[in-house]
């Protein structure tokens, strides 16, 4: 990232300090501790360990960093899943405030292998709704009849 | 009752622990200790190894490492040693926590690195050489000492073991005393208590040195300040430890399924 505009016009995230060892210049990058991280699983158990089935992108890290995560998920499953492939838990219980059953919650997005494309009508309609400020009403639309 | 020192050490360090904590427990008989305390009267307390195993508990017996199949058969997730220390321990979420140490000052600081000869101590010469003898190392002691909110140092009582200062600082305890932790910065409150096969010490509030908080029923005042290598200061409220209970011994022999702690 050293070179880009990052580094260069955020020095309040960005700091380029010389190594105590070699005298190399390196770049430190301050920790991010959010309050809320909010991810999307595919299953989760009702305690809120977390099993993410297709790529993890940043949800894992995210779930660390923030002082609290919500879990939404495609389905609530028993602890035995866990157990039987305790590698697939990507996030445990502890870091984990509330656990939300909402299929489909990552529409019109991706949430892989449940739905794999991503809905582009919707996505162009949620994207306008964020320029004109309408997104609790996009809500209410997605979430029609489901709750 | 029938017991040995060790189990009756292993169920004292365990009553430090209150349910619902989220704990990490070093390898060996902390483990059993902190296990103890789960079955025991802890049984929503969230434990996991420094190896990043969550959610287990151990079956058929002590656990000879942090993530070996005693350990490891019915826990919920595995992640590894740089989540469960430098993210989960470093953040300062944990609240409770059991270290072993090969030897430890009146500060609490505790060395599992080496054994120095006399004079030749890095603290002495200024650098690092190699030791006399040569101990296991610190695990992930080091960061469960910088970071757990309060922890408890489990180990053998022995003159040699309890040093005026340690010949090398692995763990830092409360490393000079009063409030040298703040000069560093670490988001944990150091040693609440040191629990050994003879007694229970604890650091004073305000120098926190450690001080004889009680004693076992097998021990004395007397011999615990013979087999401790510094000035041992003595609570005027010193006092004896209530004695393991039928169900407390029951619960601790139920996770020491091979009898580690009964063997002398």
């Amino acid at each position: 990232m050293w070179g880009s505009d990052l580094v260069a016009k955020r020095p309040e995230f960005f700091q380029v300090v010389k190594s105590p060892f070699d005298g190399t210049e390196v770049v430190c990058v301050k920790a991010l501790v959010p309050d809320y991280a909010i991810i999307h699983v595919q299953e989760a158990d009702i305690y809120g360990n977390c099993r993410i089935l297709g790529p993890s992108y940043q949800d894992a890290l995210m779930a660390r960093a923030a002082k609290k995560t919500i879990v939404t998920t495609e389905r609530i499953v028993g602890t035995y899943r866990m157990k039987e492939e305790p590698k697939l838990t990507a996030v445990p219980h502890f870091l984990v405030e509330a656990v939300v059953e909402l299929p489909g919650g990552a529409k019109p997005g991706i949430c892989y292998p449940e739905y794999q494309a991503v809905e582009w009508p919707k996505h162009k309609a949620y994207q306008k709704a964020v320029k004109e400020g309408q997104v609790p009403q996009y809500a209410d639309s997605m979430l029609e009849g489901r709750l | 009752m029938d017991y040995s020192k060790n189990e009756m050490m292993a169920i004292a360090t365990g009553r430090e622990f209150s349910d619902g904590e989220l704990a990490i427990f070093g390898v060996g008989l902390s483990m059993l200790a902190g296990f103890f305390a789960q079955r025991n009267h802890a049984p929503n307390m969230i434990a996991f190894t420094e190896g990043g195993v969550y959610g287990s508990t151990p079956v058929g017996g002590l656990p000879w490492g942090i993530e070996d199949n005693r350990i490891s058969a019915n826990a919920t997730s595995f992640t590894n040693a740089i989540d469960a220390l430098g993210m989960l321990v470093a953040s300062g979420r944990v609240d409770n926590a059991v270290i072993g140490a090969a030897q430890i000052d009146k500060f609490g600081n505790v060395n599992t690195t080496g054994i120095w000869t006399e004079g030749t101590q890095p603290w002495k010469v200024g650098k690092y050489t190699l030791p006399k003898v040569r101990l296991n190392g610190s695990g992930g002691a080091n960061e469960i000492a910088v970071g757990a909110k309060k922890y408890i140092i489990m180990a053998a009582h022995e003159k040699k073991r309890f040093a005026e200062k340690v010949d090398y600082i692995s763990s830092p305890g409360y490393i000079n005393g009063g409030d040298d932790r703040k000069k560093y910065g670490f988001p944990g409150g150091g040693p609440s208590a040191i629990v050994t096969n003879l007694g229970i010490l604890r650091p004073d509030p305000v120098t926190k040195e450690f001080y004889l908080d009680s004693y076992f029923v097998f021990s004395s005042v007397e011999e615990i300040i013979e087999n401790t290598g510094w000035d041992l200061k003595v609570s005027p409220n010193v006092k004896m430890i209530p004695e393991p209970t039928e169900k407390e011994l029951e619960n601790l022999r139920a996770v020491d399924e091979t009898g580690s702690l009964r063997k002398k």
